[in-house]
């Protein structure tokens, strides 16, 4: 299944991109997402180390343990509030 | 070295100054900065009459310039003053915190602390140099925009000169008019630059002098280095440094917790988030001995913008393309405006257009969500108070001037409209915090920022002293971590300390009580210990709101918006939330019993004794 991946400041910075598409097997939990991610990308393994990301699914804040649905998308926020 | 901080008396009516040292018992109890500020402001306004009763913008409301203990030194991101006096905006407590150059100048020249009386006949400015106190006319600038002004002053006075103006809005008395030590570093909050304009002083220019003393300099540098490099490990001055405050606006937008059309939305366009603005930065900078650096130079002729100058200039007004808000950053800077209060208010005013509250003919033209044109307009005309601007320039008050319903659109706590773009109805602790903040609606006095990390049990007990509820959707603990934010966040006030260096403030893992005791103890040779640091903290809040409680505040002022009560956030994660009368007032409850208040809100007895005493040191 085709998911869409956002990562927020600074995560993007990692990767070079804002967004990218990525091919999935159906069943695929978020937290292997992740995996894949970090493997693929070795610098936002660390950066998800020292900040870790608050994930949307959609709309949704969801953990790791969230299956992704065909066509969906996800979004890696650092979490933050001040001003 | 002993320690000691210079004051100057000003009387712009007589043209007189007499400088004295702050008596040693008020300075350890206070230090400087805003705490120090605060107990100069409860004499001069306890002098000058009923505080209820004085008008801000006369003659008898005291202005107080006050540097931060570490304020000048290398301490690390020690830029910070702040302005206080009765606020034009609000009425009560006005106090505004601003970085920058200026006050490690006003320092250098010689004084730590300005106390400005009366009202000089014609427009004047202040120049402080080398310990001596000149005041001057400013014919020839009054009328200028801020940049202009500033570089006026610096052609008169040689490089190295550094100054405090206002605008065209301080001196046209627009009640949310600023004091701009920069381009764009604002003392923003209150309408302090009206304060200014009121006494028809166009400026503080500070130059000369010496290096501010320091007890143990050795000492202080090692400090300086080991805690420079603890920061710097950090993420959050990390990634500050590349893109400075604009990423948090990302973030809250995805939350759906963006303030967008006043409030009425939650989320915004994507054109706002910081990878935009970027395309628009010319360079970082940073204030003195910052170690941050998160200020934008912009290629369009500023500095900036902020998250909130990018919230409220642009999502709550539906403005969204990013050069059109980055030019309204630069003209309500160059104008001399408090960026927070305009958007607020200008959004306020959207809201009334819309629903018919006000129509074209009452205000001269529509004003539609996101016409930038209007707007710009707009905001020139509140500047030099033309038209339905003059109306605005009245902010908060304006309400006076529209049909009473016209307040239940008002985002605005005691008069002082919300100072960041985020919508508080999710976060219950940030809800609490904008209600009971001394000087009204505002983020910077207490928001306890780590309730969006969802930090373990064990660490929030280690952070703020006992076990409490991790849920930040939750109503219960607030009080506690609020309180405690409080008092961390008045300390570094008190030593000219910026938040983004602040335990609390975005990180768990950056400078606290610990640190800042280190800091203190190096340069200025007094000891005070983490614990004493804090209750010196307690006490800066207890004083304001006793300063309150002269303006005649109550219970009853600790409170939201209308619309932050009544209306669910609209959609994203934050969909459904609102803030619930009855949990609100549990709330605020524990947060008095966190504080030592009864249940009115009142500071007890021992504490307001102590602060007559320590007051009563500056003597009839």
């Amino acid at each position: 299944m085709q998911v869409r991946v956002r990562f927020a400041e600074p995560f993007w910075r990692s990767i070079g991109e804002r967004e990218i598409e990525i091919e999935l097997d159906s069943n695929t939990l978020v937290g292997d997402l992740i995996g894949l991610l970090t493997q693929r990308y070795s610098s936002l393994g660390q950066e998800f180390n020292e900040a870790p990301p608050v994930i949307f699914l959609g709309d949704e804040e969801v953990d790791r343990e969230t299956f992704l649905t065909e066509d969906c998308q996800i979004h890696f926020v650092w979490p933050l509030a001040g001003g | 070295m002993e320690f000691k901080s210079t004051v100057a008396i000003i009387n712009l009516t007589t043209g007189e100054s007499q400088i004295t040292n702050t008596p040693t018992e008020l300075l350890h109890a206070y230090l400087g900065g805003r705490g120090l500020n605060m107990a100069y402001l409860r004499h001069y306004l306890l002098i000058a009459g009923d505080p209820k009763e004085i008008d801000p913008l006369s003659p008898e409301n005291p202005l107080i310039f006050g540097a931060g203990t570490l304020t000048g030194t290398i301490a690390p991101n020690a830029a910070r003053f702040n302005i206080s006096a009765k606020s034009p905006e609000s009425g009560i407590l006005g106090d505004s915190n601003c970085g920058g150059f200026f006050a490690a100048a006003m320092r250098k020249a010689g004084f730590d602390r300005l106390v400005i009386l009366g009202r000089a006949d014609h427009p004047s400015y202040i120049l402080l140099e080398d310990g001596e106190i000149i005041i001057l006319l400013a014919e020839n600038m009054w009328g200028t925009k801020v940049i202009k002004a500033q570089d006026l002053l610096k052609e008169k006075h040689g490089p190295g000169t550094i100054s405090a103006v206002i605008g065209p809005a301080g001196e046209n008395l627009v009640r949310m008019a600023a004091v701009m030590t920069g381009k764009k570093n604002a003392a923003g909050r209150g309408g302090m630059g009206a304060v200014m304009g009121s006494k028809n002083l166009k400026a503080v220019v500070a130059r000369g002098g010496a290096p501010i003393s320091i007890a143990q300099k050795d000492t202080l540098r090692a400090v300086r280095l080991q805690q420079q490099k603890y920061l710097k490990d950090s993420k959050i001055v990390q990634v500050l440094g590349k893109v400075g405050t604009p990423l948090l606006y990302e973030v809250s937008n995805r939350l759906g917790a963006i303030r967008t059309h006043n409030s009425q939305k939650n989320f915004f366009e994507d054109t706002l988030n910081a990878e935009e603005i970027e395309h628009y930065v010319d360079k970082m900078l940073a204030c003195t001995s910052c170690i941050v650096h998160c200020r934008h130079r912009n290629t369009l002729g500023g500095e900036g913008p902020e998250y909130s100058t990018i919230g409220l200039l642009g999502a709550n007004l539906g403005i969204a393309p990013t050069d059109q808000v980055i030019e309204l950053n630069n003209q309500v800077n160059d104008l001399g405006l408090d960026a927070s209060s305009t958007g607020t208010i200008i959004g306020w005013a959207m809201e009334l257009y819309q629903r018919g509250i006000i129509t074209a003919e009452d205000i001269g033209n529509p004003i539609e969500w996101g016409d930038f044109e209007t707007v710009h307009e707009l905001i020139d005309d509140i500047a030099y108070r033309r038209g339905f601007g003059d109306v605005l320039a009245e902010s908060t008050q304006a309400a006076s001037q529209f049909p009473p319903v016209a307040r239940d659109y008002l985002i605005a706590v005691k008069n002082l409209p919300q100072s960041d773009p985020h919508d508080v109805r999710y976060f219950k602790g940030f809800a609490l915090g904008i209600a009971v903040a001394s000087r009204g609606a505002d983020h910077l006095r207490n928001r306890p920022t780590l309730e969006v990390f969802k930090l373990p049990e064990d660490v929030r007990e280690k952070i703020y002293g006992r076990a409490n509820d991790p849920n930040p959707e939750g109503y219960k603990d607030k009080g506690l971590i609020v309180a405690w934010s409080d008092d961390i966040y008045a300390v570094t006030d008190s030593l000219g300390i910026c938040k983004f260096v602040t335990h609390g403030f975005n990180s768990p893992h950056l400078l606290g009580y610990d640190h800042f005791s280190d800091l203190i103890s190096a340069a200025t040779g007094f000891d005070i210990s983490p614990e004493a640091l804090r209750r010196l903290g307690a006490r800066v809040i207890d004083t304001e709101r006793l300063i309150n409680a002269d303006f005649g505040l109550t219970r009853t002022d600790d409170t939201l918006p209308k619309r932050y009560f009544d209306d669910p956030m609209p959609a994203r994660k934050t969909k459904g939330h609102k803030i619930d009368r009855g949990k609100f007032q549990i709330m605020l409850d524990e947060y008095y019993y966190e504080r030592g208040w009864d249940q009115d809100g009142q500071v007890s007895l021992e504490s307001s004794q102590e602060i007559d005493h320590l007051i009563s040191l500056l003597g009839a």
